[in-house]
């Protein structure tokens, strides 16, 4: 990849994609409705039926901007780690947080149960149960990272990430079987549940990660790369800066597991696919650029789930739709990315 | 060396290490110039540098620049008045030459990079030579064009103080010394503080020698103490190489050489015997150095030569004779070899040029 693409161009070209991909995800769905008539209606001529405003309005836009925020939330959440980490392998979910997602979803479910009204309490209250448990998880982790080593936090992070897949597996097989169908499906992940105001919550989230990380990306996440001694020969506050990243990607990797549950490989790959697109390492150029590829995947499997392959987790068609595009990019390289 | 009164690091009773740990104490005065620290692995000068630098808190004393307690700054002050070089090179995925010395810049930089940015990171390219580097990725340049990035980075910010970690470790011999004709170089305007092994370039380009031994920092004073540094090992000064102690045993082993090819002889085939030389110029290499690595030795100067070395191989379980031109020996030495023989001796007689060496 001798020549390379001029960084403006990658980013028009992938906004454009990105708006592409936003609008093909409103137009279609599981309904057919002709995409002709969405237009005229969301360009404001009352072209469509109260059923089918609902389906669109209620249902599909609010789907669509969960799909785009979270996967930005992901791709950001997994270059975060990956900066913290030093390590290639980063991930939002590579500290334990989906785990302790999945397991305090289902002690939730217990407590559903014992409260009666089961499937209200899990559809409106669960999300939120879950989003405080992984939060203050998050910002436990992310304190006590202060006080450890880059190898110790990985480690106490994957351990805790077993442990707790551990105590849900126990949770889970002790539950009747259909409440453990219903989680096993609110477990898998999907854009379909999140409604107006979790995407509102979500847009919010993502301004608020974008801004933080583009600030913190200008002079902070650099000097990083280089390791914690010259990061603070350069007058980097490491401990604030690595106590900042970690709860900024660690409450992304929160909101989204809440909102839209677990979806594999955006926040692993979207960083990747944006250093090599660009050729270039500088948070600055990726921080960005990896919003913009995480929400294009997250939109594109998306489509793909609720289009082609009906019903399948969302985790899987990522997976599958994106691992040959990374290992594509990655084989292309000529060892000029190796970390 | 110009000392400058005002400009200088003092180090007052400095206690660093970790903890409880006390690794090595210090008292000292760096000022313009470079100064060396030399010590064997472990000793603690990576501790010690990095107290300096302010990236390790003392654990008692003292140190401050131009007066002032470096402590008393921010970090992001002491950051652009003190730069630290350390001694791993770390892996930059995808960051090209010029963003890796523009991160120098971090502590001096508003949100963006100014003129006065650019012209530091233009002349730390080109005072580590490295302009033609710009475009290419960290990660795939030769461990020597890394330091100098790594050194162009340290630089950029223009520091009123350069501290090195071994930055000479992992380097070819030229690259060593290019190394150290740069820090020479900045070291011309500011205090320079090293930690090396490379105690040829050391001996070369430093004002000041200090080495830590028994965890305290010391002044050298001479050839002879650096030496001892690293255990049995003795300075050469003229060659700048550490050899090691020659053995010392009741039998010996007898060298008639010179214009240095006796050193040559002991360095290539470490006898383990204890040795003895001569008759020898008393101004030939070997006499100077053979001296110093603990051979007994006899010179022209010496009343009887002859018998005295005679006596010697008498002594002597192997008689070594180097077959060097007849300007490399004194006259004397072939009556020795004669009477040798008349003696009985077995004489191992070697060719220079089996020792890599071609005289003319």
């Amino acid at each position: 990849m001798r020549s390379r693409i001029p960084t403006l161009q990658i980013f028009v070209t992938s906004i454009f994609i990105l708006s592409i991909l936003f609008i093909l995800s409103i137009l279609y769905g599981p309904v057919y409705i002709d995409p002709l008539r969405i237009l005229r209606d969301i360009l404001g001529q009352n072209s469509l039926t109260e059923s089918e405003e609902v389906i669109i309005y209620s249902r599909r836009i609010p789907a669509s901007l969960g799909a785009l925020t979270s996967g930005a939330l992901l791709g950001i959440s997994g270059l975060l780690y990956q900066i913290l980490l030093r390590n290639p392998m980063g991930d939002p979910y590579i500290l334990g947080v989906a785990s302790i997602s999945y397991t305090s979803l289902i002690a939730f479910a217990y407590i559903a149960i014992s409260l009666g009204s089961f499937f209200y309490y899990m559809s409106l209250v669960a999300p939120i149960f879950v989003l405080i448990i992984a939060l203050i998880y998050t910002f436990i982790l992310s304190i006590i990272s202060m006080r450890l080593s880059i190898l110790q936090l990985l480690i106490v992070g994957v351990s805790i990430g077993f442990a707790s897949s551990g105590a849900s597996l126990i949770l889970l097989s002790r539950l009747p079987p259909d409440v453990a169908g219903y989680l096993y499906i609110a477990l898998m992940g999907s854009f379909e549940p999140v409604d107006l105001r979790a995407a509102e919550t979500l847009l919010v989230s993502l301004a608020v990660v974008l801004v933080a990380s583009l600030v913190l990306s200008i002079k902070h996440l650099d000097p990083l790369i280089l390791g914690d001694d010259y990061a603070r020969s350069l007058g980097v506050n490491v401990n604030i800066i690595r106590l900042l990243i970690s709860l900024i990607s660690g409450c992304s990797a929160a909101i989204t597991v809440a909102y839209v549950g677990v979806i594999g490989f955006i926040g692993f790959a979207s960083p990747h696919i944006a250093r090599i697109l660009t050729g270039s390492g500088k948070s600055i150029i990726i921080a960005p650029l990896t919003c913009i590829i995480g929400g294009s995947i997250a939109l594109l499997t998306g489509l793909i789930a609720k289009t082609l392959l009906q019903g399948a987790p969302l985790t899987a068609v990522t997976s599958l739709f994106g691992a040959p595009l990374l290992i594509y990019m990655v084989s292309r390289m000529r060892g000029e990315y190796s970390w | 060396m110009v000392m400058d009164g005002e400009r200088c690091v003092d180090v007052l009773s400095l206690v660093s290490g970790y903890g409880r740990r006390i690794i090595v104490r210090a008292t000292a005065r760096f000022c313009r110039g470079l100064s060396c620290i030399l010590g064997p692995n472990g000793a603690g000068k990576t501790t010690l540098l990095k107290t300096l630098a302010g990236l390790l808190g003392p654990l008692a004393g003292f140190i401050s620049f131009e007066g002032r307690d470096i402590y008393s700054y921010s970090i992001r002050e002491r950051a652009r008045i003190v730069a630290i070089h350390l001694s791993s090179i770390p892996s930059l995925p995808l960051l090209k030459v010029r963003d890796v010395i523009s991160l120098g810049r971090t502590p001096n930089m508003g949100l963006t990079l100014s003129g006065e940015d650019i012209r530091a990171i233009s002349e730390a390219m080109k005072m580590t030579n490295i302009e033609d580097l710009s475009d290419r990725y960290f990660n795939q340049l030769s461990d020597g064009e890394k330091r100098r990035v790594m050194i162009a980075m340290t630089i950029a910010r223009k520091p009123r103080v350069l501290i090195l970690d071994e930055p000479t470790s992992f380097l070819d011999p030229f690259n060593r010394y290019y190394i150290f004709d740069i820090i020479r170089r900045i070291a011309d305007e500011i205090p320079v503080i090293v930690s090396t092994h490379d105690i040829d370039n050391a001996l070369r380009f430093c004002d000041k020698l200090y080495y830590i031994v028994d965890g305290e920092l010391r002044e050298a004073s001479g050839f002879r103490e650096i030496g001892e540094i690293y255990g049995n090992m003795v300075l050469d000064p003229f060659t700048l190489t550490l050899e090691p102690k020659l053995c010392n045993s009741d039998k010996s082993i007898h060298l008639i050489s010179g214009c240095g090819t006796g050193v040559i002889y002991i360095r290539k085939y470490r006898p383990k015997n204890s040795i003895t030389a001569g008759p020898l110029y008393p101004n030939d290499l070997d006499t100077m150095v053979l001296n110093r690595l603990g051979a007994k030795i006899i010179t022209t100067l010496e009343p009887s030569p002859v018998d005295d070395t005679l006596k010697m191989i008498y002594n002597a379980i192997k008689l070594v004779v180097i077959d060097v031109p007849s300007y490399c020996r004194p006259q004397e030495s072939i009556t020795v070899v004669r009477r040798a023989i008349e003696m009985g001796k077995e004489v191992i007689l070697i060719d220079p040029k089996s020792l890599w060496l071609d005289l003319k």
